[in-house]
């Protein structure tokens, strides 16, 4: 539901609810304020009887339509004024009807005279028919008026609101470009406005400011890295024996593992701050195949075979640059993880990329799969990043990765 | 042949001067931006090795500096970052070659010689070792007057050796070369053997020599003196 349509809901109740009390109030005080009028008219008529009376005019003659003058005992209480309702019968109407009764008893010239008479008085039935019409008819009105001036006040009220939300929507790091929001009057927009421009401010500062710390890292690792290698390859063509030799090679392996740990560390970092965004779309069959040739000879000189089942014409949106390390990481695994004489399956449909490679069970539990620095034990050349990575591009791409073992098989399943 | 290593880091940079100069190049060195512009301004080279990170200026500063004066050098940056922004932005500057950090010293021999061929030499470049005799333009190699029948990779290893003659080239070093990227995925480098073995009986098959031979433990050494 919308913002407007709620307040204008609420409002329409809260304005039921007081439409409702000051029905009952204007009930009550039009239904007062007649009984009080018709009551000072009768009293008036009462008034003038008396007086009649006091200039010594027989009651008889004072007597008429709805005046009613009777004579009482001395010995009865005097009443000084009494107001009754009363139920009379109307010729007109042909049935009784409610009317006001106003009565008194005088001692005037030593008689007391007990004098009554009555008006009609509005029947509440009427009155509340003429609140309910009117307080209805206006919460109509309202119903209307409030529903089409919401329309017309969200769109004027609300733009500056809604070009913030259009503007948070379309707001990326990468871009680098700070948000540009609307100028606004109203206070609540204003400091929403204000607090988003700093939040994504920060936002766009720490994402440079980390971007920057990953590169130097990078850079400040690999120059060290460099310089040690060198040394080590400049060392091994000195005069030296095989046990130096061999102390050598073995560090200058392990300067390469690190340099490659380094990379591998920095390109996750890298897909996690999101550099790679991209809404192109590239033709997964070609890029396949290139890789899957680019592989060739490692999968011969393996002694693997490889069945391929590959549709021509995919189209899967990914940055080219991760798909080549995907389908790198994936290949490579395959091969890598493999057995002798083993299989490697490569299926693409519009739907499905799925690559399964024959292979032992893995030591690990299959849940860890794509955790970092986890692999099976066999393989310990191997970083250990390799699925993180996958992991993390497919994520970034939209793209729905599991895994399964199945008949000796490793299954990698990519759903687009 | 005549380099100017533009490198800020002193130890990296001895790396590569003394590997260079036993090559029997002659190479100077410029650690900072001043000292570059200045050596640049003032010397010939046939070719550059660029640090593009440098103290005092981005080394695509340099990079400008080159093009803008007209400087006919060949160059070949080095880097630490891997960004493909900077790649591009090299190559598209003018540079003729991008190493990553870290690198083989006998990677960047290679990879200087090859600027120097294409630059100076057009590319047909015809280098004759005894009795082996390659032609870098239609990539045909010859013993004794024989044509071998090589494979790209064989090729691409002989050139290597030739490249780095009397050096030791570990197994890593040399599926670096002739994988690149791909090399994480091989856990081990028998494939090396496999290739060097084949390279070797071909060349002995047409009466040359066997120069190349296994440093125990290390890796293989082109030995001339054989």
């Amino acid at each position: 539901m919308k913002l407007i349509q709620k307040f204008t809901v609420w409002y329409l109740v809260i304005t039921f609810v007081v439409l409702i009390i000051g029905g009952l109030l204007s009930y009550y005080s039009i239904k007062s304020e007649v009984d009080h009028e018709q009551v000072r008219y009768l009293r008036k008529n009462i008034d003038f009887t008396i007086k009649e009376l006091n200039r010594g005019i027989i009651p008889d003659s004072l007597s008429q339509n709805r005046m009613e003058i009777g004579e009482l005992a001395m010995s009865t209480p005097r009443t000084e004024l009494l107001v009754t309702d009363t139920l009379v019968y109307t010729r007109y109407l042909r049935r009784k009807e409610p009317q006001l009764k106003v009565s008194t008893s005088q001692i005037i010239n030593g008689h007391h005279y007990y004098i009554s008479t009555y008006g009609a008085i509005v029947d509440t039935r009427d009155i509340t028919n003429a609140v309910v019409k009117s307080i209805s008819s206006i919460f109509l009105i309202m119903l209307v008026v409030t529903g089409l001036v919401s329309i017309l006040i969200s769109r004027k009220v609300l733009l500056p609101f809604n070009r913030t939300l259009k503007a948070m929507q379309e707001f990326r790091l990468q871009q680098k470009k700070p948000l540009q929001l609307m100028e606004t009057k109203t206070v609540e927009f204003r400091k929403l406005n204000n607090f988003l421009s700093l939040m994504t401010n920060k936002a766009l500062k720490d994402y440079q400011t980390l971007k920057e710390f990953t590169e130097n890292a990078s850079h400040e690792m690999q120059t060290p890295l460099a310089i040690i290698m060198g040394k080590l390859e400049l060392l091994l063509e000195s005069e030296i024996d095989d046990e130096q030799a061999k102390l050598i090679v073995s560090a200058h392996n392990a300067v390469e593992k690190l340099s490659k740990v380094g990379q591998s560390l920095t390109l996750i970092t890298k897909l996690d701050n999101r550099e790679f965004e991209s809404q192109e779309m590239i033709d997964f069959s070609e890029v396949l195949n290139a890789s899957l040739f680019a592989f060739q000879e490692l999968i011969e000189m393996k002694s693997l075979s490889i069945e391929k089942r590959i549709q021509d014409d995919i189209k899967v949106k990914i940055h080219p640059l991760l798909s080549n390390i995907l389908l790198n990481n994936l290949i490579g695994n395959a091969i890598r993880h493999n057995i002798k004489d083993g299989i490697i399956c490569v299926k693409l449909t519009p739907t499905v990329f799925e690559i399964s490679n024959s292979g032992d069970p893995l030591s690990f539990p299959a849940e860890k799969m794509f955790n970092r620095f986890i692999k099976n034990n066999q393989s310990n050349e191997s970083v250990g990043l390799g699925l993180a990575i996958v992991k993390q591009i497919c994520e970034q791409s939209n793209i729905n990765i599991s895994y399964d073992y199945k008949g000796n098989r490793h299954i990698l399943r990519l759903s687009f | 042949m005549k380099v100017l290593v533009i490198e800020d880091n002193e130890e990296l940079a001895q790396n590569i001067t003394s590997y260079l100069t036993r090559e029997g190049y002659i190479c100077e060195l410029a650690t900072n931006h001043f000292q570059a512009i200045n050596k640049l301004n003032g010397f010939k080279y046939d070719c550059i090795v660029l640090d593009i990170i440098l103290p005092d200026g981005n080394g695509l500063d340099i990079l400008g500096h080159i093009k803008s004066e007209k400087i006919d050098s060949g160059i070949l940056i080095i880097s630490a970052k891997n960004s493909l922004d900077d790649k591009v932005n090299g190559l598209e500057l003018g540079a003729d070659d991008y190493l990553t950090k870290p690198f083989h010293l006998p990677e960047l021999n290679a990879r200087l010689k090859a600027i120097y061929r294409r630059k100076y030499l057009q590319g047909a470049y015809e280098i004759r070792f005894n009795e082996i005799y390659i032609n870098t333009d239609n990539m045909e190699v010859s013993v004794n007057d024989s044509i071998l029948d090589l494979t790209r990779k064989e090729y691409a290893l002989l050139l290597y050796f030739l490249t780095n003659q009397n050096r030791v080239l570990t197994r890593q070093t040399i599926a670096e070369h002739l994988w690149g990227d791909y090399t994480d995925n091989l856990v081990n480098f028998d494939f090396v053997y496999q290739h060097v073995k084949n390279l070797r009986k071909k060349i002995v098959q047409a009466d040359g020599k066997d120069y190349i031979e296994t440093v125990y433990g290390l890796g293989y050494k082109l030995n001339t003196n054989k």
